[in-house]
């Protein structure tokens, strides 16, 4: 399903882009009708056309859009025979090259409303585009033995010049002479330094004055450092202004001699008469004018601002709740609080859909940055000199964009170190009986509000006891400490940076920075890390993330009288504690949760806050147990206010940077609340004494 | 010094007058201010708006004129107790009291004054640099003295350097961005 998902996805990109195509394509062939009727069309226009079908026919056939790869590969030997003169740009053909579009218009919108399986449909529009490619055919067919181009119309040009000019190249030759106009030949000498912008200087300068037919090296003989440059123009202007207007260039201009003055006979054309296989116009369905894509392009700073008012009015709502509590407790109002609670749950659902409508409006697939990872691993596999295959699941698992992109950054290191780390080189992996090629799985799944990354190798695993020594040795972990240290908490050395279990640093990792980067990006993103290894069998790497990050649940509680909002998902659950059950262990206060030890951490204690008398520590409080990548403590709060949708904002310039805290959010009622920075706190209270006992 | 009459309120259509008028490139529209018994001005183009106290979200572990936050129109915003961040000894904040919203950087600050007293205009002429002794404790907030003349009287305002006022670190209380890691 995810592979059919993705290419879904990757189908309508390409429909909107032809889409895109059609649409200058069919600009050009109204600029071209335009022209033609006034007598004369720009040749660049028709160029223009024939490579937009070009390209139409690439994409297509990239695509497997069949009956656009045949269309177009018809319609660009038509569109090519016209811009060679081989056939002439009649109405007929023009009426031919619209209805063209109006096809591949047919065939979007077949791909696009999914009607691409109906028998009914796909044998109606086989049979349209077989009765045009016929008809495109027997148009640029029978015109191509049309005629031996005329004579140069008395021009006399010289033959080592027509010897070199290419079919089109020769066609607008004769295109500019049977339209009566002057040729000339404009020399200019360029230095090889400065050509680039001589050149465009001139092509400017001559564009206004008729057409370029062809750029030419000289015949006569250039200096060491300079490029001299014939062009043949072909122009209605007289010679003068020609001159005059090539001044800057310093280019010599020459008219082309002629022997006669009058108009070389016009070539008559071939008339297309009207072909039989106009009777197989279709009178199929009416192609609508509307677009089929209905793709838009958003800036993501407008969702951002859309999301905002959202959030204010989740703040509204909120007030508008506590108006209805108030309502509630008088007797005499039920009437009118009833009412207005059945109004309020009308309007929270209505909110509710527009908060997940925007939020699916920012969602875009894991792909864009497992595509990415793609890269990366051929590239570093080669130059570890290691075989990888790298395995992808779940691409289509949906994150908010902003996750997606910090994202790429993470999973790239968690990508170099597997390859540098994980996996064995070949010869070590045939003698520990594994298979020769290494393995990366990366897989992504949605679990409710959570995204759950993993990435998996079968490599050699982590060695906790090197990690143990390396932290040991950069004096980041006691020798006594060292001792006692668990696996799982060796294995989270990992993460402290400067530690790594590669003796050489190389180009590719091996300075502890990496995995260091890693853990701190996934905590900006309130996720989740995990690590699992088995020495010899390989490691396997957990990351949960939020799904979205723009408004977030939020746990909002109260300490020393002040507010604080602590985002939900790094919340893993809250309890009631005593007195009695927090002991201390090295002067730190800890709990015993489920037979493991919880360190506690006290946010008065911690942000110096003053009790006053009225808020003076209960003996009752309460525990949140936050998590976070590896660690978990737990948070000693007076008082839990409840849960509540915020909009996390950031506290800007003056204030950035202040530790523990990671915004601000309006609760409603002027109130500003800080937004506590989870990972930062528990960070702190492993590094510092902050978790004392009072 | 005499701090002038204190403006009751509506200032923001006070500001917004004087905004109005076309200042000539000559002189200089200065909002003027007390802080701790002291007249003090700010240009009014830094000036965005002047809001009453309201309750202001303590931030922890902020310098001490660090007063916390405010939120405005959905925009956080800090806010500096301008008395103790020109070393004054903090008052108890009356019903006088501003907060003065003003921009530097693209950012909002706001600064807690303990009254707004007034628009006045400065020629060039009438700005004189900062006396090294002054009286402030911390002189390089100072741009300069502008005087004016009230009635007869020639009045005193000591010109405020936003950039040197905005210019704090969060992780000290002495201003003065440093560079020491958290």
């Amino acid at each position: 399903m995810s592979v059919d998902g993705l290419q879904d996805k990757a189908l309508q990109e390409f429909l909107s882009e032809a889409q895109e195509i059609l649409d200058a394509l069919n600009r050009n062939l109204l600029i071209l009708d335009e022209g033609r009727r006034e007598g004369g069309f720009d040749p660049e226009v028709l160029n223009e056309a024939f490579r937009a079908v070009h390209s139409l026919k690439g994409l297509s056939g990239l695509f497997g859009v069949n009956r656009m790869t045949s269309l177009s590969h018809n319609l660009e030997n038509l569109l090519d025979s016209l811009r060679l003169g081989r056939v002439e740009l009649t109405p007929e053909a023009l009426d031919l090259l619209f209805e063209a579009v109006a096809v591949f218009h047919r065939i979007i919108s077949h791909h696009a409303d999914g009607t691409a399986g109906e028998a009914s449909q796909d044998h109606e529009l086989e049979r349209a585009v077989e009765g045009l490619i016929g008809r495109l055919d027997v148009v640029a067919l029978r015109s191509r033995p049309q005629v031996k181009e005329a004579p140069f119309g008395g021009w006399q040009l010289d033959p080592s010049v027509l010897s070199v000019l290419t079919e089109y190249e020769e066609h607008r030759l004769h295109e500019n002479i049977r339209a009566g106009r002057f040729l000339y030949r404009v020399h200019c000498a360029f230095d090889l330094m400065t050509i680039d912008r001589g050149l465009e200087r001139l092509k400017g300068e001559l564009k206004p004055l008729g057409e370029v037919i062809t750029y030419l090296p000289s015949t006569e003989s250039a200096s060491e450092n300079q490029i001299e440059l014939d062009v043949i123009l072909g122009s209605s202007r007289p010679l003068d202004e020609v001159v005059s207007a090539v001044a800057p260039s310093n280019a010599l201009v020459v008219m082309m001699p002629r022997g006669e003055v009058s108009a070389p006979a016009p070539v008559a054309p071939a008339t297309p008469r009207p072909s039989s296989a106009e009777m197989l116009v279709d009178d199929g369905a009416e192609v609508s004018l509307k677009s089929v894509s209905q793709t838009v392009r958003v800036d993501i700073r407008k969702l951002d601002t859309l999301m905002n008012v959202v959030g204010e009015l989740a703040i509204a709502r909120a007030g508008l709740q506590s108006v209805l509590d108030v309502l509630k407790s008088d007797a005499k109002q039920a009437l009118l609080a009833r009412s207005m609670q059945q109004e309020l749950r009308a309007f929270s659902r209505r909110l509710d859909e527009l908060q997940s409508g925007i939020l699916e409006v920012r969602m875009v697939p894991l792909g864009q940055v497992f595509d990415k990872l793609s890269r990366v691993v051929r590239k570093i596999s080669r130059d570890a000199k290691k075989e990888i295959r790298l395995q992808i699941a779940g691409a289509d698992t949906e994150l908010d964009k902003l996750i997606v992109e910090e994202l790429s950054d993470p999973l790239m290191h968690v990508m170099r170190n597997c390859i540098d780390h994980g996996i064995e080189n070949p010869a070590t992996r045939l003698a520990r009986g594994k298979p020769e090629v290494g393995t990366i799985k990366v897989s992504a799944q949605q679990r409710g509000n959570h995204v759950v990354v993993t990435v998996e190798d079968d490599g050699a695993g982590v060695d906790a006891k090197k990690l143990i020594d390396r932290a040991v040795a950069r004096g980041l972990l006691d020798a006594g400490a060292a001792a006692e240290i668990g696996e799982r908490e060796a294995l989270n050395l990992m993460f402290l940076p400067g530690v790594s279990t590669k003796d050489v640093a190389d180009t590719v990792s091996g300075r502890g920075v990496g995995m260091d980067v890693v853990k701190t990006n996934i905590a900006r993103l309130s996720g989740l890390i995990d690590v699992e290894t088995t020495l010899g069998r390989g490691t396997r790497l957990t990351m949960t993330l939020p799904i979205t990050l723009a408004i977030i649940q939020a746990l909002v509680i109260r300490v020393a009288g002040r507010t604080y909002a602590i985002p939900l998902n790094s919340v893993l659950e809250s309890l009631l504690s005593t007195a009695n059950d927090i002991a201390t262990i090295e002067r730190r206060e800890v709990m015993t949760l489920r037979g493991s030890t919880l360190p506690l951490l006290r946010l008065d204690k911690l942000f110096d806050l003053e009790r006053t008398v009225e808020e003076p520590r209960r003996a009752r409080q309460f525990v949140v147990v936050v998590g976070l990548a590896q660690h978990r403590v737990g948070l000693l709060v007076d008082e839990m206010l409840g849960r509540q949708d915020i909009v996390v904002k950031s506290l800007g310039r003056f204030l950035e940077g202040l530790p523990g805290v990671a915004g601000a959010t309006e609760l409603g009622g002027k109130k500003t609340a800080l937004v506590l920075d989870v990972a930062q706190l528990v960070e702190e209270s492993f590094s510092s004494r902050a978790g004392e006992a009072a | 010094m005499a701090s002038g009459p204190v403006l009751p309120l509506a200032t923001e259509e006070l500001y917004l007058g004087a905004r109005v008028a076309e200042p000539t490139t000559s002189t200089v529209n200065v909002i003027t201010f007390v802080v701790a018994g002291e007249t003090y001005g700010l240009p009014i183009t830094e000036l965005r708006e002047i809001i009453k106290t309201r309750e202001i979200t303590e931030v922890p572990r902020g310098p001490s004129f660090l007063l916390g936050i405010i939120t405005l129109r959905g925009l956080i915003i800090p806010v500096l107790d301008l008395r103790i961040r020109l070393r004054f000894e903090p008052t108890p904040v009356t019903r006088a009291a501003r907060i003065l919203v003003v921009g530097w950087r693209g950012d909002l600050l706001g600064l807690l004054v303990d009254a707004v007293t007034g628009v006045v205009r400065l020629g060039a002429d009438a700005i004189e640099s900062a006396p090294s002794t002054l009286s402030v404790g911390d002189s390089h907030q100072v741009s300069g003295i502008g005087r004016y003349l009230v009635g007869r009287k020639t009045k005193m305002v000591i010109l405020l350097d936003l950039g040197a006022v905005a210019d704090f670190d969060i992780h000290h209380g002495t201003g003065r961005r440093g560079h020491e890691k958290r």
